[in-house]
């Protein structure tokens, strides 16, 4: 989008630092924190940092508001993902969503576009979402075809999967909880927390994917049978009815590539 | 002066574009093309561009340079491994392949219904065609070179970036709103087609 026609206030680093180490951050995690682009308007916190129930290792998760999208990038412990208002505003009635409205803390917004586009954000149709949730879990139906050769990105998806439901659950019970820990809690599982932590260490095997799929399986119900037949001709096929399972399936073949000669799914934001 | 060769941009499967510029250059008696690559995906008639293409090519009308999707076709073939093909959007070349839904195997399956000739050809492809006078490749030959530069695979938009030195043809081909381009060599002057074929006149 193109700026308007207006003073730019960019958001300065060292603003935002001193913001941030006062809502509590560490200091040794704030040493990491990467310039921002010139053309970031506004910054929110979200996750354990803004909620204030941050333990040792925790990362500081950031969403800063652009003017043109880039992929997100990390920085030590610090996350920060780019959104363009455009980008913002398809989170409207998600998970995201809700997530942000909740949990985030402004730590910059000359504009007042981040406070208004929190305040847009709406209420999660958390049926629709299980149900989605479960057409998606179609692309797990053919580990005979897709493993071991997809298994990181199958991981990463059954990962994204099995928290996005576990928050929808809790909000249909009327208890909101974005906190993994909280969830492991709440679930009696320890193993949840370390499960769906964004970051994991070590070779994705096999087992891990075992471990988030018997619990996705107890959320959303035995998966369908895969259509396709593996992920690859769920990619060929599904290729000009663009949805959910296409979403699925083409981000699980890895980082989707820059560039504009390459195709692009859009975002996906359950 | 007349018109001694014609560079065409990214094709893209755009069937319709490239059979309504091959008849315009027809028109005017150009003798040859040169065809800068990205003969393949987005648009939906891949298997039959190339067709149409090596056609041309085996009756001495056109020469076909590699582009980064053919090379990246033949690299998940010899590799045996489909995932960054598919991430540049190579669905759609197997689909024109397969002409219906695929099944589990979609390797093996591409693999039998890619005819060998095709394949013969992508593998001919040269990734340059050089002249005393200019240098033609899909990505920007180096700017060292005291020749005319020729290249495609960076959209421009609408028209042709054409300079003293150098000129860009990936005009947005295999896109529902973009031209195939043909720059005419050595005028420099070029001729458009529309996503339907039709001559882009003004």
């Amino acid at each position: 989008m193109q700026p308007e026609n207006r003073t730019v206030v960019a958001v300065r680093r060292n603003d935002v630092i001193d913001t941030l180490h006062g809502l509590g951050v560490p200091s040794d995690i704030l040493a990491d924190f990467p310039s921002l682009p010139a053309d970031a308007r506004g910054l929110l916190v979200y996750g354990s940092q803004a909620r204030g129930d941050a333990v040792a290792g925790s990362d500081l998760d950031l969403l800063a508001l652009v003017d043109t999208p880039r992929p997100s990038n990390y920085a030590g412990d610090v996350n920060i993902s780019y959104y363009t208002r455009e980008q913002l505003a398809t989170g409207l009635g998600t998970l995201f969503g809700a997530h942000l409205k909740r949990d985030a803390k402004i730590v910059s917004d000359a504009d007042g576009w981040l406070t208004d586009a929190l305040e847009a954000m709406g209420d999660v149709d958390t049926d629709r979402l299980l149900q989605r949730a479960w057409r998606m879990s179609e692309l797990f139906a053919s580990p005979e075809r897709d493993l071991p050769k997809y298994l990181p990105g199958l991981l990463r998806e059954a990962r994204y999967l099995l928290r996005s439901c576990l928050y929808a659950q809790a909000i249909a019970a009327g208890e909101p909880c974005f906190s993994v820990r909280e969830l492991a809690t709440r679930h009696n599982d320890p193993e949840l927390a370390h499960l769906l932590a964004s970051r994991q260490l070590g070779e994705p095997s096999g087992d891990d994917l075992n471990e988030y799929l018997s619990r996705l399986r107890r959320i959303v119900g035995e998966f369908p049978p895969s259509e396709n037949g593996s992920l690859e001709a769920t990619i060929v096929n599904e290729w000009e009815r663009p949805g959910d399972l296409l979403s699925m399936a083409f981000l699980a073949l890895g980082i989707t590539g820059r560039g504009s000669d390459y195709a692009e799914v859009e975002k996906i934001l359950l | 002066m007349s018109t001694e060769l014609a560079f065409i941009g990214d094709v893209h499967g755009n069937l319709p574009a490239l059979q309504g510029l091959w008849n315009a250059l027809v028109l005017r008696d150009v003798p040859h093309v040169i065809f800068l690559g990205d003969y393949i995906n987005k648009g939906a008639r891949s298997a039959d561009v190339l067709h149409e293409l090596i056609s041309h090519a085996e009756a001495g009308r056109a020469t076909l340079l590699a582009g980064n999707h053919e090379t990246a076709l033949l690299d998940a073939l010899d590799r045996g491994d489909l995932s960054t093909f598919l991430k540049m959007g190579g669905a759609m070349t197997i689909r024109s392949y397969l002409g219906g839904r695929v099944g589990p195997d979609v390797l093996g399956e591409f693999t039998t219904k890619l005819p060998r000739e095709h394949l013969k050809a992508l593998r001919r492809m040269p990734l340059t065609y050089e002249t005393d006078d200019l240098v033609a490749q899909h990505i920007a030959p180096s700017s060292s070179t005291r020749k005319f530069r020729i290249s495609a695979h960076v959209p421009v938009g609408d028209l042709p970036r054409v300079g003293r030195r150098s000129a860009l043809l990936d005009t947005g081909c295999g896109t529902d709103s973009g031209r195939l381009t043909a720059l005419l060599w050595p005028t420099l002057d070029y001729t458009q087609v529309d996503a339907d074929g039709v001559v882009v006149t003004g």
